[in-house]
C-alpha cells in the first residue's frame, strides 16, 4: 500500500529544496553548508522513494 | 496545461507587492495538505473562527494578541477588513478622513460604504510624508464644513508608493483628542515589523496576510479593541454564530491553515526588522552613489519598500534600441525580476527577505548596467 504520509514527507523534502533555491537565487552557488543540506535532503528523498517502491512490490 | 511558476526559485523577485508574502517550505506543505476546497471545514463548528481542527479558534486568539488588540477575525484581505469597519461605523454621507498615500481600495471601500472622503494631504516632493498635524487640519476642515467630527479616520501605516512609515501613535492621539475612531491599515507593516495596535492607539487594525505573513492568499486579519469588537463582530439575528460584516465565514480555504503554520515564523521574523531596514538603507546608499538617482519618501528609509527616481537609467532610454524596456530586460538577463516593464524614470522595489549576498548581487547588477550602458 502506498502510504500517504510517505508521499507528504517526500513533498516536504522537495519544498525544502525549493527553499534553498530561493535563498540562493539566481546563481544557486551553494556554500558548504547548503551543499550538505541538499545532499541530506536527497538522501532522505531516496529512502522515501525506496519505501514507496517496496510498498507496492 | 501545466502551470509552473519558478519566479521565486529562479530569480530575485523585487516586486514590493510580493516579497513579504513569499512562503517557506512548511507553509507550502500545509498548502498542499489543505488544497482541497473547504478542507478547513472538516470539523465545522458553525463558523470559521470557532473551528478547532485545524485550530483556527486558537489562531484568531493568537493573532489578536500578536497585534496588541482584543479580538480578531480572518478576512479575505485588508480591503475587506477596511470595508467591514467602514460599513459598521459609517452611514451614507458620513465623513471619513484618510491619508492621500492610501491604497486605492481604501477609497473604493469608502465609496462602497457611501461615505464622503476627506483626504489628508502629504508633504509633497520629495518626502511625501503624512504628518499628524495634517490629520488635525483635516479634522478641523470636516468640523468647519459639516459641524461635526468625522465618523472614522484611516491611516496607512506604510504606504505602497514611497514606503513611508507614518507616525501612527501621534495620529492616534489626535483621533483620541477629537474622539474619532481610528482604523490602522498595516498591510505593509504587520508581519514584517512589530505592530501593537493598542500602543498605537488604534481602535481597528487591518492586515493583509498574503502581503506580510508569508502565506498564500487571499487572507487578511481584522482586529478590534474590546470597545468596538461587539459592534464590529455583531451576529446575525437569524444565524447567531454568523458575523454579519463577514457574511459568516471569510477565508474558508487552505490559506487559513497556512496562517497557523506561518505564525510562529512570523513572530520570529519581526524580531529581525532592524536588519531588514539596514539592508534597504545600504541598497539606497549604494544606488545613490551611482549618481543621478534619488530615493523618494522619508529619509533615511524606515522600510524595505523603496522608491527611486532614476534619471541615470532614464537617460539610457534615449539611445538604447529597447527604449524604456532595456532596464527590465537587462535585469532579467541577470536573474532579477519584479520591476514594471518600461519603467526607467522611477521605480519601486523591495529588499525584504533577501540574504545580504542577494542584496549585494542586486546592487551589482544595477551598477553593471549603469556602467555598461550609461554615460
Amino acid at each position: 500500500m502506498l502510504k500517504p504520509n510517505t508521499i507528504f514527507e517526500m513533498l516536504e523534502l522537495m519544498e525544502k529544496l525549493r527553499d534553498i533555491l530561493r535563498q540562493t537565487a539566481p546563481l544557486h552557488e551553494f556554500n558548504l553548508q547548503q551543499r550538505d543540506e541538499v545532499k541530506q535532503i536527497l538522501e532522505q528523498a531516496k529512502k522515501r522513494l525506496t519505501e514507496l517502491e517496496e510498498s507496492i512490490l | 496545461m501545466n502551470l509552473i511558476r519558478t519566479r521565486e526559485e529562479s530569480y530575485i523577485n523585487i516586486n514590493p507587492l510580493q516579497t513579504g508574502g513569499r512562503t517557506n517550505a512548511a507553509v507550502r506543505l500545509t498548502a498542499a495538505n489543505y488544497v482541497d476546497g473547504y478542507s478547513v471545514c472538516d470539523y465545522c463548528k458553525g463558523v470559521l473562527h470557532l473551528i478547532e481542527k485545524p485550530p483556527i479558534c486558537d489562531l484568531t486568539r493568537q493573532l489578536a494578541e500578536f497585534l496588541g488588540m482584543d479580538d480578531a477575525r480572518l478576512t479575505l484581505g485588508a480591503r475587506e477588513g477596511k470595508f467591514a469597519v467602514m460599513h459598521t461605523m459609517l452611514e451614507p454621507g458620513d465623513a471619513i478622513v484618510v491619508d492621500s498615500n492610501r491604497h486605492y481600495s481604501t477609497y473604493v471601500a469608502a465609496e462602497r460604504a457611501g461615505a464622503k472622503v476627506y483626504d489628508v494631504p502629504n508633504t509633497g516632493h520629495p518626502a511625501y510624508e503624512i504628518t499628524p498635524q495634517a490629520y488635525r487640519n483635516t479634522f478641523e476642515q470636516v468640523l468647519s464644513e459639516t459641524g461635526t467630527v468625522p465618523k472614522l479616520a484611516l491611516l496607512t501605516h506604510v504606504d505602497g508608493e514611497y514606503g513611508n512609515l507614518a507616525d501612527a501613535c501621534e495620529v492616534g492621539k489626535i483621533c483620541r483628542e477629537y474622539e474619532v475612531p481610528f482604523l490602522l491599515n498595516t498591510a505593509y507593516t504587520a508581519g514584517r515589523m512589530e505592530v501593537d495596535g493598542k500602543q498605537l492607539l488604534a481602535d481597528f487594525v487591518v492586515v493583509s496576510a498574503h502581503k506580510g505573513f508569508g502565506v498564500p492568499g487571499t487572507i487578511g486579519i481584522l482586529a478590534a479593541t474590546e470597545k468596538w469588537a461587539e459592534r464590529l463582530f455583531r451576529k446575525s439575528t437569524r444565524y447567531p454564530k454568523k458575523d454579519v460584516e463577514l457574511l459568516g465565514c471569510t477565508a474558508r480555504s487552505g490559506a487559513a491553515a497556512c496562517l497557523i503554520t506561518a505564525l510562529p515564523y512570523v513572530k520570529e521574523r519581526v524580531k529581525h526588522w532592524d536588519e531588514e531596514v539596514a539592508k534597504a538603507r545600504w541598497f539606497v546608499e549604494q544606488m545613490e552613489g551611482l549618481g543621478d538617482i534619488e530615493q523618494l519618501g522619508i529619509r533615511p528609509t524606515r522600510h524595505d519598500l523603496i522608491r527611486l527616481k532614476t534619471p541615470l537609467f532614464h537617460e539610457i532610454t534615449r539611445k538604447h534600441r529597447k527604449k524604456g524596456y532595456f532596464l527590465y530586460r537587462e535585469l532579467e538577463k541577470r536573474g532579477i525580476i519584479g520591476l514594471k516593464p518600461g519603467q526607467t524614470e522611477w521605480f519601486k522595489l523591495s529588499t525584504y527577505g533577501f540574504t545580504w549576498d542577494q542584496i549585494k548581487y542586486m546592487f551589482g547588477a544595477f551598477e553593471e548596467i549603469a556602467k555598461n550602458l550609461g554615460g
